[in-house]
This record gives structure tokens, C-alpha cells and sequence, in this order.
């Protein structure tokens, strides 16, 4: 020890000085676009997997439904919307409504009303959810599981089924699979983006429209891209490019066209379904009304300036004819096959027929219709039912039911619109009907709660039948 | 007992060594608040079937030998040694006693602390680390200014990483622009690299620019990032100071005090330096005989600072009648590297598991765990388990694909 203690050494600062430039080349040499518009992160992040391997799979944990097979729910009957029942099945006229089971959530706590916002109707089952649960109802009103979510602030986006499982989408990207007879949560994913239309089932996969994401050439029509999921496992098989469409848009599948048919706006879009890139788009002069009623390569679309059109999807939905109505439609058309008819509701609940050939109104009935469905659908009656009532027999029984008046749905008679039957039901009706062995199954609001309504065939009698003509 | 005689010497000798033990006290006191205000957290865990071994142990179930009611009289018996030495610190006559009182509180503490991994955190292994030294080591001013400046560039060297100079940090944190973020990222590196090595210095111009510096910093980070950590660092930073101003002091009168005491030796500071500096070293690059030291490097090492994960993770408790998806209640105090860490969130579906068991109606928990590093541009699942409550189900029959543990160790 001595005074040179207190002394300061110039070989220290000198050290001093060349540490921290070596330190300040460090850190700026560590972000290599500090300097630029690039992000760090966005960089890193688009570089390629640094680890591509497989996760593990709960297959072994969870045995999957034999068959998952395809979509079994669809609006409007089925994927082509255009509200057909099938046409191997020919049916009676006199309905009966034989027993209805009122819809409960959380029956432990003394059973508390449950009014769903999406549902998913099938031979299984009844599948309903609100924001904050959902409920799987067996065909005899027994209700089979319950699931509730644990933010119930979240909406829900959809509820998609196939045979085995039934999947819950809820808008935030959260997608939950269920087993759909026992309620045994299969597998759940986050996609951690925003859902922003209907979710189905093609071809075996799940398709999810999300968001697309901001990039930095910036798109200037809203787009959005398809999730592709595995239903097994709800693993991410991959993202399409993206594609034109705003949120809630409606969908349909054009299986002549090899197209999705997307429908948004008053726009439309044509999407291969394989490569799941646009194919074409056609921009109408008035916004669309609801999905596009697709009718092998024909396109029926309603719009809200109160017209009816035909599009030719082989010539990129080129327009045939368009009709405009008395009073605007709140429906997609429902074609009516053999006869080539159009049918739909309009603003005032009157049941408009459409010429589909032509293009021309044909008669217009006012049906009363109070229900909560808007819509209408075609199927076919029976021989003895056709002879009854003076039908067609070219026309193969091909005929209108739409809900009407309060609480009731009706047939008519396309040719003149003469009522054929009406049945009476406990609520409102909501849903479209599912039919399983010759019975039909709804979805009726009952005011205090809904519920589901079996609705069988009536030998005996068709008293209450009262047929009146326009 | 030559030990504590010798260590008690040298900090009578020393106003700083007093001031660095009543900041180790303070520390003490605030890491009980901090456990106290987080549910008693070692008592929580305690409860806990599987505890959590720190990576030096393959078992660590003989760590729950004492019973809860003595971990709670520990956990008591800790706040009152603390707050007992802290007051005694004051004043220069009780010094010994209040010395005495300091390793009352590490050992309660202590015993506390190693129960449970989840319990570890960077100012809670600093803490119990540097309280170790001070009982024990011979050359304490200079072992702690060299080790206090040691920390701070091993922080910042770790925030050299892709990871914390993307700015994510901030950016989680903070609603501020990426190139912002990225910005206060280097600010904060170079901070922790060039001021904190300032302290080395005996020009008092670098010393106390350097100090002032980073006593800023450190007074964001009170805002930024909580309490504990930034107040523990700042209680060294004034130890530093004041060593400092007593060392000049000590210049001045060298004349004077030579004869009175011998310097304390050096061995052990340099030991204690070298092991430091090669567990980290061990911690993060690759060289031969590195596994010899890894088990050294999991206690010395500090975690990483900057959280490079995000997950996402659904749960649902199934019962006979429905299922609900619920939420994992968030661990107070865990740290935000840990906050991914699929072993933890294993663990607290287990302690759900026990505390449904008394509902009848109640089955077992699902549970789905996605994980995205930096550098994935998606989310990759790290597990998913229909059946957690299964006592089957344990951490290694997950068969975590090599994606989630590599760099893991």
C-alpha cells in the first residue's frame, strides 16, 4: 500500500473505453435493422421453423368417433342453400305436433332459460349454444352434455357438426371439439385470430375464415384466409392465401361449378375449393340479401333493392335475368326443382312465386307469417297427397312449406298457391326442419324458453286442415 | 465460529459493510412482503402434492419433511429476524447482535426458499446468495462491489439475445412502436454493459456518472417491472456508494490507519468470481467439460431476463353432468421466463386436481398447452392432456416432443 492508490492508471480507463465500444458494436450489431423500417421481431418471426417436428398427438388418450364423415348441419338444408329437402323422400300432409321438450342450461341450479343464437340440427341430436354454453339434446328431448365457456363475454362464431363431433368456434379463434354423443371434449385449439365468417367442413377439413393479417404491402380490399384443421386433432394443416371477403359473409358449395360461392356486400365470389384461390368475382349493382341459392350451375341471388337475379356461374356469374318484386324479399330464393320455380318471403310476410325459367313474378300470397323464420323451403308429397289435392304429376310433387301465420307452418301448391296443410306448433318457429324417419324436428321459441318440437305424421284425420286458394 | 468472529470484525470496521447489512435485512423483510402479499406462497406450495426440485436435485421429496405449522412458524420467525436485524443495523454498538440476528433469518428463510423451485427467482437467489457471502466470506467490500457489477453485465449480456433486442419485452409490456421498443431495448443493454463496469473505476468523474446512471434505471425498472428487484439492486447501489465515498476517505488518511488491520485476503473473492463468471459461461456457450458444471451453473446461473415465450392455454374441468372450461389461476411472483414453462403449468393443473377432488360430481381437468417462441411464426402445442387428474399422468409420460426441451437445460 502507498499513495499510488490514489492515483488513477490510464491502462484502466484505456480498458474502459475499448470495452465499451466493443459492447456498443455488440448491441448494435445484435439488431442488424436498427436502423431500418424492418421490424427485429417481424424478421425473426418470418424466417424459417427452426423446429418443424411434429407434436404429440392425444389420439391415444381420446378414441375417435368410426367415422367422422361430412358436415350434417347446413342452413338452409343443405350446401348448395338452396333449400331443397331430398328428393328420395315424398311425404304426407297432415302434421301433428306430438311432443315438445323445452331447452334447459345449468339444470342443477333449477334449470335456467337457455335462448341459443347458434345451432346445429341433426340426426343425433340438437346442438345449441349461446355466449355462454352450449347443450347437446338427443331426439327424445334428454339432454346429453353441457359445456360452458369461461368467458362468457366472448361470442361465439359458430357451431359446426359432422358424425362424431361437434365444434364450437368462438369468434376470438378458440375452437373446442366435442364428442357429440357424450360431451367429451376431444380436442381444443387457438388460432388467436378473429373468426370473421361461417366455419364448415369440406372434403374431411375444417375451414375457418380468420382475419387476415396486416402485412407490409398493404391490401386494399378487406381480405381474409382460411385455417385448414384436422378434425381428429385440431391440428393447423395450413393457411390459404388470402382471399376477398368481409366479416359475415354467407357461403355455398356449387359442387358443378368445382367452386365455394362466397357472398358479401354486393359482391360475389367464386373460390376453388382446392387450391383455395379466387376464380372469379362479380359485383352486382345492389347489396345481397343472405347466401346465394346455388342450383347445379346456376346462381339465384335476393337483394335488398327487391329483386330476384339469375347468375350463370359457368360464364363467371354472368347475369340471365333479374325480376324485381312488389316488395322486397328478406330471403335467399328457394328453387323448387322439375317445375323450375323460385319461391321466397317477402318484407310483409307474403309468399311471392318466382319463374325461374323466365324470370317473371307469378303469384303472390299473403301468409301472415309472424315467425321468427324468414324463409322458405321445397319438398315433395306423396302420391296419394298429389292425387288429393289435384297437384301435377309432372311436377313430382314438388311443393312450398314456409312458416306462416303465428306459431304454424304451411304447404302449398306451387301452381296456384293453394294451402295444402297447415300444422300448429307450441313457438315460434326458428329453425328449418330436420326430418328423421318421417318425422320433422324444430326449433321453436316458446317465449320463456325454447324448445324442440316433434312434429309426426297424422294418419287418421286433416281436420284442422283448412285449404283456401289466393 | 472464527467465521462469524472475523466477518463481525470487518464490518465494525466498515460504516459500508453495516449498510450492506441492514439492506440484506431490508431485503428479507421485503422478500416476506413479497411472499405474505402472493398467499404465502412457500406455505401454498407446501401443500402441493409434487413439489418443484431445483434442477441440482433428481428428488426432492425429503425437502417436506417439516410439517406446515413449523413452515409457518419459519415463515414468521423470518419477518421478525429480518425486521429485528434491520433496527439493530442502526445502531453501531449492536452490530454483532444485529449480525447474529442476520443469520437467524437466512436459516428460517433458507429452508424456506429450496423447497420448491417455483419459489426461485433472480432477486430471491441474489438475495440468499449475497446474505450467504456477507455471514461467511472474508473481503466483503470488494467481493460485493465486484459482484454487484457482475451481475448487472451478466444481465446484460444475456440481453445481448435476438430475443430481448427485439424490443418483445417492451413491447408486452408497454404500448410503444416496435422501432421504439427496440431502441429502449439497446438503451437498456447498454446501460447494464458500460455504466454498471463504471463502478470499477476509481476516477470519481466515470464512478459516479456510471452510479447515477444506472440508480436511474433502476428507478424505471421500480416502475416498469415491480419493486422487489430494482429495490434490492438499488439498496447494493448505495452500499457502492458509500463504499466508494469510504474508500476515498480511507485514501486520505492512509497515512494514518495502515498500521491498525491487515487487508482481508483476496483468495476467496477471486474464487468466488471465477466460479461465477464459468457457470454462467456454462449456462450459455458449449465448451469441453462444460456438463461437470452445469450443476453449479443451475444455482449460480440467473434466469434470463427477457421472456422470448407467449402460450396460450385452455383448460376445462370435467364433471359427471357438463364440463366448464376454467381458468388456471396465475401464480403471483412466478417469473416471466417461467410464466411457459410446461412443467410449472403441469404442475398447477395437478394442484387444481386437488382442489376439485372434494366435489362428487367432479371427474378430471383437460388440458391444452401451445407455446410460441420468438422465432415460431405460429403456435406449437407443448401438451394436451383429456386426462389430468389420472395419477398415471406424470411430466414424463407426456413425451414432450425435443422442440420444447431443447435449451432447456
Amino acid at each position: 500500500m502507498d499513495y499510488e492508490r490514489q492515483r488513477i492508471r490510464w491502462y484502466w480507463i484505456t480498458l474502459f473505453v475499448i470495452y465499451s465500444m466493443v459492447m456498443i458494436y455488440a448491441v448494435l450489431t445484435g439488431n442488424p435493422y436498427l436502423y431500418t423500417h424492418q421490424e427485429f421481431k417481424h424478421e425473426l418471426q418470418s424466417a424459417p421453423e427452426q423446429n418443424p417436428e411434429p407434436v404429440p398427438s392425444i389420439a391415444s388418450q381420446l378414441p375417435l368417433p368410426p367415422n367422422l364423415g361430412e358436415q350434417t348441419y347446413r342452413s338452409r338444408l343443405n350446401a348448395e342453400r338452396n333449400a331443397n329437402a331430398p328428393a328420395e323422400t315424398t311425404y304426407s300432409k297432415n302434421f301433428v305436433e306430438k311432443q315438445v321438450f323445452p331447452i334447459l342450461a345449468d339444470e342443477k341450479d333449477g334449470g335456467e332459460k337457455f335462448k341459443p343464437t347458434l345451432w346445429s340440427i341433426d340426426r343425433d341430436g340438437f346442438f345449441l349454444a349461446n355466449t355462454g354454453a352450449a347443450v347437446g339434446y338427443n331426439l327424445n328431448g334428454d339432454k346429453i352434455w353441457e359445456f360452458r365457456f369461461a368467458d362468457q363475454s366472448k361470442p361465439l362464431s359458430d357451431v359446426v357438426t359432422d358424425q362424431g363431433l361437434v365444434y364450437l368456434i368462438q369468434s376470438s379463434g378458440e375452437i373446442v371439439a366435442l364428442n357429440k354423443s357424450t360431451g367429451q371434449l376431444q380436442w381444443s385449439n387457438k388460432l388467436n385470430e378473429e373468426v370473421i365468417g361461417p366455419s364448415f367442413i369440406s372434403k374431411g377439413r375444417l375451414f375457418i375464415p380468420l382475419k387476415s393479417r396486416p402485412t407490409e404491402t398493404k391490401i386494399p380490399r378487406p381480405m381474409f384466409r382460411f385455417a385448414v384443421m384436422k378434425r381428429e386433432t385440431g391440428e393447423l394443416s395450413m393457411f390459404s392465401k388470402p382471399i376477398e371477403g368481409k366479416p359475415h359473409f354467407q357461403i355455398s358449395m356449387a359442387p358443378e361449378l368445382e367452386s365455394w360461392i362466397l357472398a358479401f356486400d354486393n359482391k360475389i365470389v367464386a373460390v376453388d375449393p382446392d387450391k383455395l384461390e379466387v376464380v372469379w368475382t362479380q359485383t352486382l349493382t345492389d347489396p345481397i340479401l343472405g347466401p346465394v341459392s346455388v342450383v347445379g350451375k346456376s346462381l339465384f341471388v335476393s337483394t335488398m333493392a327487391g329483386k330476384v337475379i339469375k347468375l350463370d356461374g359457368a360464364k363467371k356469374a354472368r347475369q340471365e335475368w333479374e325480376v324485381e318484386l312488389a316488395r322486397p324479399p328478406v330471403s335467399s330464393p328457394t328453387y323448387l326443382p322439375i317445375m323450375t320455380k323460385l319461391s321466397v318471403l317477402d318484407d310483409q310476410g307474403q309468399l311471392q312465386l318466382i319463374d325461374a325459367k323466365a324470370g317473371k313474378a307469378l303469384w303472390r300470397f299473403n301468409i301472415e307469417n309472424k315467425n321468427s323464420l324468414k324463409e322458405t323451403w321445397s319438398a315433395r308429397m306423396k302420391g296419394s297427397i298429389i292425387q288429393e289435392t289435384g297437384m301435377d304429376w309432372i311436377h313430382r310433387g314438388w311443393s312450398i312449406w314456409a312458416p306462416c301465420a303465428k306459431n304454424r307452418f304451411c304447404i302449398y301448391n306451387p301452381s296456384k298457391g293453394q294451402l295444402i296443410s297447415r300444422v300448429s306448433l307450441s313457438g315460434s318457429v326458428v329453425s328449418f326442419p330436420m326430418e328423421k324417419d318421417k318425422v320433422f324436428y324444430f326449433l321453436v321459441d316458446m317465449g320463456k324458453n325454447w324448445a324442440i318440437s316433434k312434429v309426426e305424421t297424422e294418419k287418421k284425420s286433416a281436420a284442422s286442415n283448412n285449404p283456401t286458394s289466393p | 465460529m472464527e467465521f462469524f468472529k472475523s466477518s463481525i470484525w470487518e464490518i465494525k470496521t466498515a460504516s459500508s459493510l453495516k449498510i450492506l447489512g441492514g439492506m440484506l435485512a431490508a431485503g428479507h423483510l421485503i422478500q416476506f412482503l413479497f411472499w405474505q402479499t402472493t398467499g404465502q406462497l412457500p406455505l401454498q406450495y407446501a401443500l402441493e402434492t409434487s413439489p418443484m426440485c431445483w434442477p441440482l436435485f433428481d428428488s426432492c421429496t425429503w425437502l417436506r419433511l417439516l410439517p406446515l405449522a413449523v413452515l409457518k412458524v419459519f415463515l414468521y420467525a423470518y419477518a421478525f429476524f429480518a425486521f429485528s436485524s434491520l433496527f439493530f443495523f442502526f445502531f453501531t454498538r449492536f452490530t454483532g447482535f444485529a449480525f447474529f440476528l442476520l443469520v437467524c433469518t437466512f436459516v428460517p428463510g433458507f429452508l424456506l426458499y429450496i423447497q420448491d423451485y417455483r419459489l426461485s427467482s433472480n432477486p430471491g437467489y441474489v438475495l440468499f446468495l449475497f446474505t450467504f457471502l456477507y455471514m461467511l466470506v472474508p473481503g466483503k467490500a470488494r467481493l460485493f462491489r465486484l459482484f454487484v457489477v457482475s451481475f448487472f453485465i451478466a444481465s446484460g449480456l444475456m440481453k445481448l439475445s435476438p430475443e430481448w433486442l427485439s424490443g418483445s419485452w417492451f413491447m408486452q409490456h408497454w404500448p410503444v412502436h416496435a422501432k421504439l421498443a427496440e431502441w429502449l431495448a439497446v438503451l437498456s443493454t447498454l446501460i447494464e454493459l458500460i455504466a454498471s463496469a463504471a463502478l470499477l473505476l476509481r476516477d470519481a468523474r466515470y464512478f459516479w456518472t456510471g452510479w447515477i446512471t444506472l440508480f436511474s434505471y433502476l428507478c424505471l425498472q421500480w416502475w416498469a417491472m415491480g419493486y422487489f428487484g430494482p429495490t434490492l439492486f438499488l439498496g447494493f447501489l448505495i452500499f457502492i456508494g458509500a463504499q466508494d465515498l469510504e474508500l476515498r476517505k480511507s485514501d486520505r488518511e492512509f497515512i494514518y490507519q495502515s498500521f491498525i488491520r491487515p487487508e482481508p485476503t483476496k483468495l476467496w473473492t477471486n474464487i468466488l468470481m471465477l466460479t461465477f463468471w464459468l457457470s454462467l459461461a456454462a449456462a450459455h456457450f458449449h465448451f469441453p467439460g462444460r456438463h461437470l458444471l452445469l450443476p453449479i451453473s443451475s444455482v449460480f446461473a440467473p434466469h434470463p431476463v427477457a421472456s422470448t415465450e407467449t402460450c396460450e392455454q385452455s383448460t376445462y374441468a370435467v364433471y359427471k353432468s357438463h364440463t366448464d372450461e376454467i381458468e388456471v389461476p396465475a401464480r403471483a411472483g412466478r417469473p416471466e421466463t417461467m410464466q411457459c414453462s410446461p412443467y410449472l403449468r403441469f404442475l398447477d393443473i395437478k394442484s387444481l386436481c386437488q382442489n376439485h377432488a372434494s366435489d362428487p360430481d367432479f371427474q378430471t381437468i383437460a388440458s391444452f398447452l401451445s407455446i410460441r417462441r420468438l422465432r415460431d411464426s405460429h403456435f406449437k402445442k407443448a401438451f394436451e392432456v383429456r386426462d389430468f387428474c389420472n395419477s398415471n399422468v406424470t411430466f414424463k409420460s407426456l413425451g414432450l416432443s425435443t422442440w420444447i426441451t431443447s435449451g432447456r437445460e
